[in-house]
């Protein structure tokens, strides 16, 4: 009986060595960029490491942010929401939510204002990119694989269905909490990046400004409010 | 050969180690999470409630016939409420070190179902804190001392390898990514990171556009990510973790990624060895303390402290904590010491 124990412990042991090193094999495997093994292997990597033990360490690499990306919102009374469909939107009145939370955590360092703004910025760069999942199909369209092109437009659409729908509660929640007293129904919103001035031009040069539209959506009534945009947010 | 593996095999059976290390990792992490609860806990209800912002659901890691079971918890107000207060509950625990192995699980459990509702909030400071609680599931709780070369010693060891190898992960997928890319290998990206709002305070601006700051951090960034791997294996280690402690400071500071910073100087802390504590320790008594203690008695700061008037109850303490560190060392015969006489009179 002892000698039977034994010999488990002993083949638990060397299974649970022989398990570490398949683990981080496929560890690595997953996290490294795309290459001849991944491409044999990577729905074994999905399976297992991606659905498991998910990481993504490519925060600032290959290439770090070099823009500032920003949700601006524009509540829309009733009155304002056919004008908005048919003759354009409001050029007034557009609020930046992002920049307020983020000059908020600059100048509060231990508080929630850096973690408040992730899923609005996280959402974003979703929008933008869809994530680093997809960052191999951008490079092989801008390079004109048109079946590339074609796969990352297949992933980004829910995936930007997806981030939309966290636009519209955050910017109804602003609308609710910010203007109380007034009667919203719609929210549009837009999508403001600001580029890093380059390196060439870092002395006088001014950051480059584009904004995108994302559409106008009908207020979110039920959202849970955040209690932080009640002195217009910001 | 042989002896290698001997040696290698000797290192897992026999004696737990990282045992200091994991509770400065059990610290941090700790402490990560507690300030999560403190600061994220009011916002539950927006952030993962039922009519919150998130939507996420359990189903991508639990069973199908789980994951609905899980995602109750969501449907009411209180289910958000309840796992932060077991995030908190958890971290506290894992600060002081009780019941550590019960608040690991309850620590990481919590985690898990946050971040599955929400996974937008999560930054890769979160990413590797669920990565590492679930491999200290099978370290060693703080207190106990376990059997030589007995099964938990050898769970624990295995333990400690996974979370030294997913910490040479990281950085290794981190650096050799950065070496990819040409903003690195040409020296600008510090500068453009700081001039991403999101990810930079103010102050970071101009002193990034000064040409031989920039390159410096953004090479100096590159090559202590991609050497990591190596140089903890070498003489280089403690430097390295030094040097490594000093940079997320700063990412803490300069970048406000407070989380993430947190959790990485846990995991350098946890790689400097028992022996490397021991030293460090002993260190610190034979050169810090009595330096702090010849300040603490100079001119200039006492007549400061008389000044702002606490000098007397600091100067107790001080004298109290000499008292203690006069008595015998741990090695040396107690019995010889003033007590002996006592206790032969009492018997």
């Amino acid at each position: 009986m002892r000698r039977l124990l034994a010999y488990l412990g002993h083949a638990l042991r060397v299974l649970t060595l022989a398990g570490l090193v398949i683990h981080f094999a496929l560890t690595l495997l997953y996290v490294f960029p795309l290459n001849p093994v991944k491409m044999e292997l990577g729905l074994l990597t999905s399976l297992t490491i991606g659905t498991y033990f998910p990481q993504n360490w490519s925060l600032f690499a290959p290439t770090p942010v070099q823009s500032t990306q920003a949700l601006l919102v524009r509540c829309l009374s009733t009155e304002e929401i056919p004008s908005a469909e048919s003759n354009g939107l409001p050029s007034e009145g557009w609020e930046d939510v992002s920049s307020a939370h983020f000059a908020q955590a600059q100048r509060h360092r231990l508080s929630a204002y850096e973690r408040l703004v992730r899923p609005l910025q996280n959402s974003l760069r979703q929008y933008l990119h869809g994530g680093p999942d997809l960052y191999p199909f951008h490079e092989a369209c801008r390079k004109g694989d048109a079946a590339a092109c074609q796969v990352r437009d297949t992933a980004l659409q829910p995936r930007r269905e997806q981030a939309a729908r966290m636009f519209r509660k955050i910017g109804s929640a602003f609308c609710r909490e910010a203007f109380p007293e007034k009667d919203f129904g719609a929210v549009a919103l837009r999508f403001r990046e600001r580029h890093a001035v380059p390196w060439s031009e870092r002395h006088g040069g001014n950051p480059k400004e584009e904004d995108f539209e994302l559409g106008v959506f009908k207020l979110d009534e039920e959202v849970a409010l955040p209690g932080i945009y009640a002195a217009e947010g910001t | 050969m042989n002896h290698l593996l001997h040696k290698g095999w000797g290192w897992l059976a026999n004696e737990p180690h990282q045992r200091q290390g994991l509770r400065a990792l059990q610290v941090c992490l700790g402490l990560m999470l507690l300030f999560r609860a403190s600061t994220e806990g009011r916002f539950a209800s927006y952030l993962w409630g039922p009519t919150g912002i998130g939507a996420g659901s359990t189903l991508d890691f639990l069973h199908p016939r789980l994951a609905p079971i899980a995602d109750r918890l969501f449907t009411v107000e209180q289910g958000p409420l309840l796992l932060v207060l077991v995030m908190g509950v958890s971290s506290v625990c894992l600060v002081f070190g009780w019941s550590t192995r019960i608040a690991t699980a309850g620590a990481l459990l919590s985690s898990l179902a946050l971040a599955s509702r929400l996974p937008e909030l999560g930054d890769g400071g979160d990413n590797v804190a669920r990565l590492v609680l679930t491999y200290m599931l099978f370290a060693l709780p703080a207190d106990r001392q376990p059997r030589r070369g007995s099964l938990e010693v050898w769970l624990h060891n295995i333990s400690i390898l996974a979370i030294g190898l997913q910490i040479g992960v990281l950085y290794l997928t981190s650096g050799f990514l950065k070496a990819t890319g040409d903003k690195w290998s040409n020296g600008t990206a510090m500068y453009l990171i700081s001039q991403v709002e999101w990810f930079s305070h103010p102050a970071m601006r101009a002193p990034f556009q000064n040409p031989y700051l920039t390159t410096l951090a953004s090479y100096g960034t590159l090559f202590f990510q991609l050497w990591f791997p190596i140089a903890i294996l070498t003489r280089l280690r403690l430097l390295w973790l030094a040097f490594g402690v000093v940079m997320h400071l700063g990412i803490a500071t300069l970048m406000g990624l407070i989380c993430f910073s947190v959790a990485m100087i846990g995991l350098e802390l946890f790689l400097v060895t028992d022996k490397e504590y021991a030293w460090l320790s002993d260190w610190h008594q034979r050169t810090i303390n009595p330096r702090l203690h010849a300040l603490w008695r100079s001119r200039p700061v006492q007549a400061l402290v008389q000044l702002s008037g606490q000098g007397q109850r600091f100067n107790d303490v001080l004298a109290s904590r000499q008292r203690m560190t006069s008595t015998p060392p741990a090695h040396t015969d107690v019995m010889s010491s003033q007590t002996t006489p006592l206790r032969t009179e009492d018997r």
